[in-house]
């Protein structure tokens, strides 16, 4: 499953934001205004993840036509995608000659 | 002369700055509505299946932007990257169940969503004809059988469960409760991905 992920420096961003605070989930534009990535980079990337079962994503809990907007939707790393996302930061902070995402 | 031409020149300059004020104005209030319309074009690019959810996802994340600039790019992003979402989308287990009441509304469920679905809609229609021969259950405990051999003989697998999409199923049966002439039948169709987009089997059955 790891293969399938090509950790880009776009994903390693989302990567290093998720695992900040792993059970807090963030919405696309959330991570964009974060991380300062497009739309055309990020839902892809998102998707990826998703897919791959590092990201697990839900609706946010309110009505709609309440609250008067769409509903966002939360995107935050699962088991997996913690324990992949942790090894390959570490793997990446510990090479030597290799460029770290801050 | 040389006054008349100056008077006419800045009445023109004048009425031509208004005017480009009112279509400054005019674009800015309406580029929520322009930026909607790219993102629902955009929308429409995706698999049926995955139309619903990035549809509200991305006008969701347009609300969230300020400026006008900001709203068009995200809007013109979507549109781009909308194609490499449908490629992405050709990969995962397409399959999905369509409850519709004819006439009324209609809602589409991801498979697995749509099986948690019909264990709910199975207290509200099934059994509730009194001259139908089948007792309670029968309906569709028959059609999750049908579907779950159907999927696993063309798969082996499902796609992931998505929390959320049952609320558009309830909307569905809010509106058939409120229907004047009381309850109506309910259809479901199984729609599975050949793998290509445009082919599709798919498999109706109607519960009283």
């Amino acid at each position: 499953m790891e293969s399938d992920i090509r950790l880009s420096g776009p994903t390693l961003k989302v990567l290093k934001l998720l695992i900040e605070k792993p059970r807090q989930g963030r919405s696309g534009a959330d991570i964009s205004r974060a991380l300062h990535i497009s739309s055309g980079t990020l839902y892809p990337l998102l998707a990826r993840l998703e897919n791959a079962g590092w990201l697990g994503s839900e609706w946010e809990t309110i009505d709609p036509s309440e609250a008067g907007r769409p509903r966002r939707r939360f995107y935050k790393l699962t088991g997996l995608g913690q324990t992949r996302a942790s090894r390959a930061l570490a793997e990446l902070q510990t090479a030597p000659g290799v460029l770290v995402w801050n | 002369m040389e006054l008349i031409v100056s008077l006419f020149a800045a009445i023109g300059a004048f009425l031509g700055t208004v005017a480009a004020h009112f279509v400054a104005h005019d674009a800015y209030s309406n580029c929520p509505r322009y930026a909607r319309r790219l993102i629902e074009r955009a929308a429409r690019r995706l698999p049926p299946f995955e139309r619903a959810r990035y549809e509200e996802e991305w006008l969701a994340d347009l609300e969230e932007r300020e400026g006008v600039f900001a709203k068009f790019k995200h809007a013109f992003d979507c549109l781009l990257c909308a194609r490499t979402l449908s490629s992405l989308s050709r990969g995962r287990v397409p399959a999905y169940i369509e409850f519709s009441i004819p006439d009324v509304a209609k809602v589409r469920l991801d498979f697995v969503a749509g099986i948690v679905a019909l264990k709910q809609v199975e207290d509200i229609f099934v059994g509730c004809d009194p001259s139908s021969p089948a007792p309670r259950g029968v309906h569709s405990h028959r059609l999750i059988v049908e579907l779950q051999k159907k999927l696993q003989e063309r798969y082996g697998e499902l796609t992931p469960y998505r929390p959320g999409q049952l609320d558009r199923l309830t909307d569905l049966l809010e509106k058939m409760v409120q229907q004047p002439n009381g309850r109506r039948p309910l259809e479901i169709r199984l729609i599975l991905n050949n793998g290509n987009a445009s082919s599709w089997d798919q498999a109706s059955f109607r519960c009283p």
